[in-house]
């Protein structure tokens, strides 16, 4: 499937090159390298695709179910943080991220182990703050609350 | 002057407060990483990139390469005490480690493992030092033509780090190769392939994209695996240098150093191969090669030696061609363009002094590194059973601040979690990430002199076999892309 979206990919990126202009009187255009990497990867990818189809291709390590559904909820949950940010800040909204995060890699928590994110979580925000705000003096995004 | 007066100035440039503290952090960070088995190297100095930049020039290089040889005194931790490598080049260190570890002898194997890594390192750091000049020197012959030749070679050498499947290697290098093109382009103007997203037309940062591609992917990856060993026990005594163990091993801790490196200074090579190489030969030219394998000290020696050994080896086509020669070196090279400089032969003469202290740092951070593995092999070793409930979200809301700061960009974070999933299916799917990095750095400049060189032969494509050094790269770059394939054609003909 991944090769199949590749030559699609490919494809799309030909078609651009062409349009970006291959020659420009004699010499190379914006297309032409373009033009190039987009042929090769229709091309590695018809053949990675026919090795597949023959069962030529074997992959070792397997999606797992566990480590998918870990790996697709830190993406979301990451997400959830970026659209978050302008309302709350990039601070407060770390203190949210990190145990969001580890409960999606651990949902079973312990009170010995809520105990340690609670203060992960605390302390996280504080040091961001000190780390880029104060020493690297990036300007954090503030949220309505103005931290 | 002298190459090693010069280090021995770079030294003195890099007991500087600022460096010391960049460097110490590097060796740290590198030791932590070193010892967990779900984040190498490439993925750790990726992960720290965006913050060590905001150290500024040369302490961030000597920062992030303190975690890159850091990374290799701290997988000899885990190796021998838990029998689990921290990383790929330390796999061989288990064989005797852990053996050693197993019969009660935990901290002579510790001990010597400390030794050969400042030995390997330092042999490493001094033939650094004697070879980079010349080879930069030779290659500022090189005009447009020859560094044209020079990105094909580098950008070949996919047939040794594309991993099992050659096809899947050169489609990752051509992925990357489209992501540098994301943008204005740099010689006729017109944006190319930016959705419409205006946050796209200065391009894509490499850092960006490595932070995801190494740093978020390995994380993803290691979610589904758990760490489990017994630890072994030592004493705090037995950790102290043996000297009959020293002089035991001093031909297999010299002839491994050197084989490593030499081994290693090859692109493509790496740490782990190199290691493996100079396991092999200890064995072979021992007086008794049955001892490797159920506990030998010199079996410690030659893998710890080679792994710190070749680690500087790769910086040679690192700083003196400004080729990556592995993973590490690719997000290396990145952070050297972040912090304004363009590694290559001229890097030597336009930017001595960065060089020279950046090198001395090595040899700073590799005395440093003595002390505080020796010192912190006990949390060293517990470290490897911290939840990565707890120690995975820090790391990643570290990543993200840091990738948030590079341009103060909430998008960069975007695009680094993208390039993270995307280095997750790819790793799950057998697809290197290591030739797309190589792709997206070497690309654009491969494109711009290809582009520029026909500018100036009106069209002609004889110009890039008209120099002899051209052609002889083009004839190597042939030659690596053909042979994999003969190889393999042979090898079949023989079963």
């Amino acid at each position: 499937m991944f090769a199949g979206c590749l030559v699609a990919f490919g494809a799309y990126i030909v078609w651009n090159a062409l349009a970006y202009g291959y020659m420009r009187g004699t010499t190379p255009g914006p297309g032409f390298f373009p033009f190039w990497v987009g042929l090769g990867i229709v091309s590695l990818s018809i053949a990675n695709l026919i090795r597949s189809l023959r069962g030529a291709e074997i992959i070792e390590s397997q999606f797992d179910a566990i480590g998918l559904y870990k790996a697709l909820a830190i993406v979301g949950i990451v997400t959830v943080f970026i659209l978050l940010t302008p309302w709350l800040g990039m601070l407060p909204a770390s203190g949210l991220l990190v145990p969001a995060l580890a409960f999606a890699i651990r949902p079973r928590w312990t009170r010995r182990f809520a105990t340690t994110m609670l203060a992960v979580a605390v302390s996280f925000p504080v040091l961001c703050y000190y780390l880029f705000a104060v020493y690297l003096q990036v300007p954090l995004v503030r949220g309505v609350f103005g931290i | 002057m002298d190459a090693l007066a010069l280090l021995a100035d770079g030294i003195s440039r890099a007991t500087s407060p600022e460096l010391l503290i960049a460097t110490l952090i590097g060796v740290v960070v590198g030791l932590i990483v070193g010892v967990l088995p779900g984040i190498g190297p490439a993925a750790g100095t990726a992960s720290m990139l965006p913050v060590a930049v905001g150290f500024g020039g040369t302490a961030a290089i000597a920062g992030l390469a303190g975690i890159y040889y850091g990374a290799m005194f701290g997988g000899a931790v885990t190796s021998i005490l838990l029998g689990i490598p921290g990383d790929a080049p330390s796999v061989m260190t288990v064989i005797d480690g852990h053996a050693l570890a197993k019969r009660g002898e935990a901290g002579r194997a510790l001990g010597m493992s400390v030794c050969a890594s400042f030995i390997g390192g330092a042999i490493g750091i001094v033939l650094l030092a004697l070879l980079s000049v010349p080879v930069a020197q030779a290659a500022l012959a090189f005009g447009p033509t020859e560094m044209t030749a020079l990105m094909c070679f580098a950008l070949s050498l996919v047939t040794v780090l594309g991993g099992r499947n050659i096809l899947k290697g050169f489609t990752a290098l051509f992925l990357g190769m489209w992501i540098g093109m994301i943008g204005l382009d740099p010689i006729a103007g017109p944006t190319r392939y930016t959705f419409g997203f205006p946050d796209l037309f200065e391009g894509i940062d490499f850092t960006i994209v490595a932070v995801g591609l190494y740093g978020l992917s390995e994380m993803f990856l290691s979610l589904s695996q758990q760490t489990t060993g017994k630890l072994e026990s030592y004493s705090l005594k037995s950790l102290l240098p043996n000297f009959r163990d020293l002089v035991t091993c001093k031909w297999v801790l010299v002839s491994s150093s050197l084989t490593a490196f030499f081994v290693g200074v090859v692109p493509g090579v790496g740490a782990t191969a190199s290691t493996m190489l100079a396991y092999a030969t200890a064995k072979k030219y021992s007086r008794n090669p049955s001892e490797f394998g159920s506990g030998s000290v010199r079996g410690v020696a030659a893998p710890e030696a080679a792994n710190n050994s070749a680690s500087y080896a790769a910086m040679i086509p690192l700083f003196a061609l400004g080729i990556p020669a592995s993973g590490t070196t690719a997000v290396l090279l990145g952070g050297l363009l972040m912090v304004g400089l363009q590694p290559g032969p001229l890097l030597f003469t336009t930017n001595p002094e960065f060089v020279w202290t950046v090198f001395g740092s090595f040899w700073i951070g590799n005395i440093m590194l003595v002390f505080l593995t020796t010192l912190l092999i006990p949390v060293l070793a517990s470290i490897v059973y911290i939840s990565t409930a707890v120690l995975y979200p820090i790391v990643i809301g570290i990543v993200i601040f840091g990738v948030y700061s590079i341009h103060y960009s909430m998008s960069d974070v975007t695009i680094a979690l993208i390039a993270g999933a995307l280095g997750y299916v790819m790793l799950k799917l057998d697809y290197s990430p290591v030739p797309l990095v190589l792709g997206l750095v070497l690309g654009p400049l491969l494109e711009r002199g290809v582009r520029r060189t026909l500018i100036v032969s009106e069209g002609h494509l004889s110009i890039f076999v008209q120099q002899p050094i051209a052609l002889a790269l083009f004839a190597l770059t042939i030659g690596v892309l053909v042979l994999p394939f003969i190889t393999r054609r042979l090898l079949a003909k023989q079963n």
